[in-house]
């Protein structure tokens, strides 16, 4: 199988820019000083005693797993908002879209080139996030589970960062739009399970619906939390959300409630991808270069 | 061959292109010559397969693809009025990703970014940054990367425009070698003379149509009909002036010894007749013909603003 073109071209800029070596040498010095700081504080805490929790060492790997998250949903963003715009803004995009490729195998390899990135910087963290294995509690392969989430959760974030760097001309536009869908998928889903909620009890007699919860399948803070929970041992961690937010719902979906997430959150990534490849196919109509110059 | 028929763009109300018809030979370089708004980036642009035509016919070999962009980009190179670089790339990477770009992976797109470096003298540059590379670099290089697919036909939109004189002279001696290889080139430029120097045709466009298209001293000679006639003649001017002023088809004169220019109400072949008329009465002519005209006359002249030039 051919690699991408765009992929490896952006791949090559990607891992010469300083600032690919700057985030990656932040990120790492910023977890490993969380990771030796709980560390540290672990066993310093239990010298008296001698007696060692493994679920310490457990909330430790929870605060890095989330440390590893947020670093996903910010940087996803600013990798992918400027993708095309930047394309259009040295003129490149016409160029690339004269040749052979066809649309959505630019859009994929931008996907990919950023995806790769994060997962480079991600992977370089493993060192620091096996801090957890001195102990045990947490596998290896939970690591591979959460690496795997992560990857659906950053084709999320990315697509969509493409498509509004597809839908804007301005760089600037395009990250902060990208920075409010990250918001909305993220706490506005959130939110409004929230307010239907209420809403629903107020003019239903105080009865509290279990179907907006469904609408969290699309959220992908929800799906990590209930990964890395799980991991941790808190095997409630979904029905304590549902619960907290409205009815749980009973059925299939709650029971496999996180493959269920990942394939949808997977499918409105591909969805993204594909209206982006839309928008810079100069031959669909969605085109906005359309009559700009005779 | 590549042929154009009845090609038909519409921006919303504003008709782009109004059934222009074009042919492009191999080997020939025709250069496209017409005001801003004629049509000549959006004719360009729906070769190189970025805009789709309302109707209308391309054909290449005989074939259409007027409908089929995809196919059209096979045939036809673009070189736009912009260079489009990655300046972080070096010059051989960029080729390479243009090589893969097009389906072209390995150690073959390896060998085919330098034979096309080499083409546009720039193998030596392979492994400096593009960011490093002047101008007149920079536009062989785009020129490079358009004939990656080994293009039958190239189009390039304006790639004179900000260049000095010696870009242009190689701009003109790789566009010459292309021709000479059967490329067919299809140019829009404004830099007239440049164009003088190497089409082997030109093509004139205006509002959307394609009003002339032959070599260069055809379209000069047809774009000229009304050009004055200018004649040298030895030795005394008076016969032969009173000959012109008796001439019914003469409208004025003016002279400026030894020369003579009329303006000509008749047609190119009644102008035998004038210099029989004055041979025979014993004028000794030496010069007779219409006033040199160029291609920059000749855009004037279409545009209806010959005064404006001078």
């Amino acid at each position: 199988m051919k690699a991408n073109p765009v992929y490896l071209k952006e791949s090559r800029s990607s891992l010469r820019s300083v600032r690919t070596i700057v985030i990656l040498m932040a990120f790492n010095g910023l977890l490993a000083a969380a990771g030796i700081l709980s560390l540290y504080i672990i066993v310093e805490q239990r010298r008296g005693t001698g007696v060692i929790y493994y679920s310490e060492f457990l909330q430790m790997y929870v605060v890095l797993a989330y440390m590893e998250m947020l670093f996903l949903l910010f940087i996803m963003p600013a990798l992918t908002a400027t993708s095309i715009s930047g394309e259009r803004e040295r003129q490149t995009l016409d160029i690339m879209l004269c040749t052979k490729m066809k649309p959505v195998a630019i859009v994929i390899g931008k996907l990919q080139a950023a995806v790769a990135t994060t997962f480079l910087i991600l992977l370089s963290s493993m060192p620091v996030l096996a801090l957890v294995f001195i102990f045990g509690g947490v596998q290896f392969i939970d690591l591979l589970y959460l690496m795997m989430v992560m990857f659906v959760i950053g084709c999320l974030v990315g697509s969509a960062g493409i498509l509004f760097s597809a839908l804007t001309r301005k760089n600037i536009l395009s990250m902060a739009a990208s920075y409010l869908w990250m918001i909305f998928i993220t706490v506005g889903t959130l939110t409004i399970v929230y307010i239907i909620r209420y809403a629903w009890a107020a003019t239903h007699q105080g009865m509290v619906p279990a179907w907006p919860s469904y609408l969290l399948l699309c959220n992908p803070a929800v799906t990590f939390y209930i990964v890395v929970n799980e991991q941790a041992g808190d095997r409630g961690a979904l029905p304590t959300l549902l619960q907290n937010l409205g009815a749980v719902p009973n059925g299939w979906i709650t029971e496999q409630w996180v493959p269920v997430s990942l394939v949808i959150q997977m499918l409105i990534a591909m969805l993204l991808l594909w209206m982006a490849a839309r928008l810079i196919d100069p031959l669909s109509g969605k085109s906005r270069k359309r009559g700009e110059e005779l | 061959m590549l042929e154009i028929r009845d090609l038909r763009k519409d921006y919303g109300k504003i008709c782009a292109l109004d059934g222009l018809n074009l042919t492009l030979q191999p080997g020939e370089i025709l250069g496209l010559v017409g005001p801003n708004g004629a049509g000549k980036t959006t004719l360009l642009k729906i070769l190189a397969g970025l805009l789709r035509s309302e109707s209308g016919k391309i054909l290449i070999e005989g074939k259409d693809m007027a409908r089929t962009p995809s196919k059209l980009r096979e045939h036809i190179g673009y070189v736009p009025d912009f260079f489009g670089v990655y300046d972080n790339l070096r010059v051989e990477e960029y080729m390479e990703f243009y090589c893969n770009a097009n389906g072209i992976y390995g150690l073959l797109a390896r060998q085919k970014g330098q034979e096309l470096l080499e083409r546009v003298d720039l193998l030596e540059k392979k492994e400096q940054p593009v960011d490093s590379l002047s101008r007149g670099m920079k536009q062989r290089l785009c020129v490079a990367r358009a004939l990656v697919s080994e293009p039958a036909y190239l189009v390039l939109d304006e790639p004179a425009s900000g260049m000095d004189p010696s870009i242009r002279a190689e701009l003109k001696e790789i566009l010459q070698g292309l021709s000479e290889q059967g490329t067919g080139v299809l140019i829009s430029s404004h830099m007239l003379t440049d164009l003088s120097q190497y089409s082997t045709s030109v093509g004139l466009i205006r509002k959307g149509r394609i009003i002339l298209q032959g070599s260069l001293e055809e379209v000069i000679l047809r774009m000229s009909g009304d050009r004055p006639i200018v004649m040298t003649v030895q030795g005394p001017l008076e016969r032969a002036v009173r000959l012109l002023k008796e001439h019914p088809l003469v409208e004025t004169l003016s002279v400026s010894p030894p020369a003579i220019m009329v303006t000509w109400k008749g047609t190119v072949q009644e102008e035998p007749a004038l210099l029989r008329t004055l041979v025979e009465a014993g004028v000794a002519v030496s010069s007779f013909g219409r006033e040199a005209g160029s291609l920059e006359d000749v855009f004037w002249q279409m545009n209806g603003k010959e005064g404006q030039k001078k």
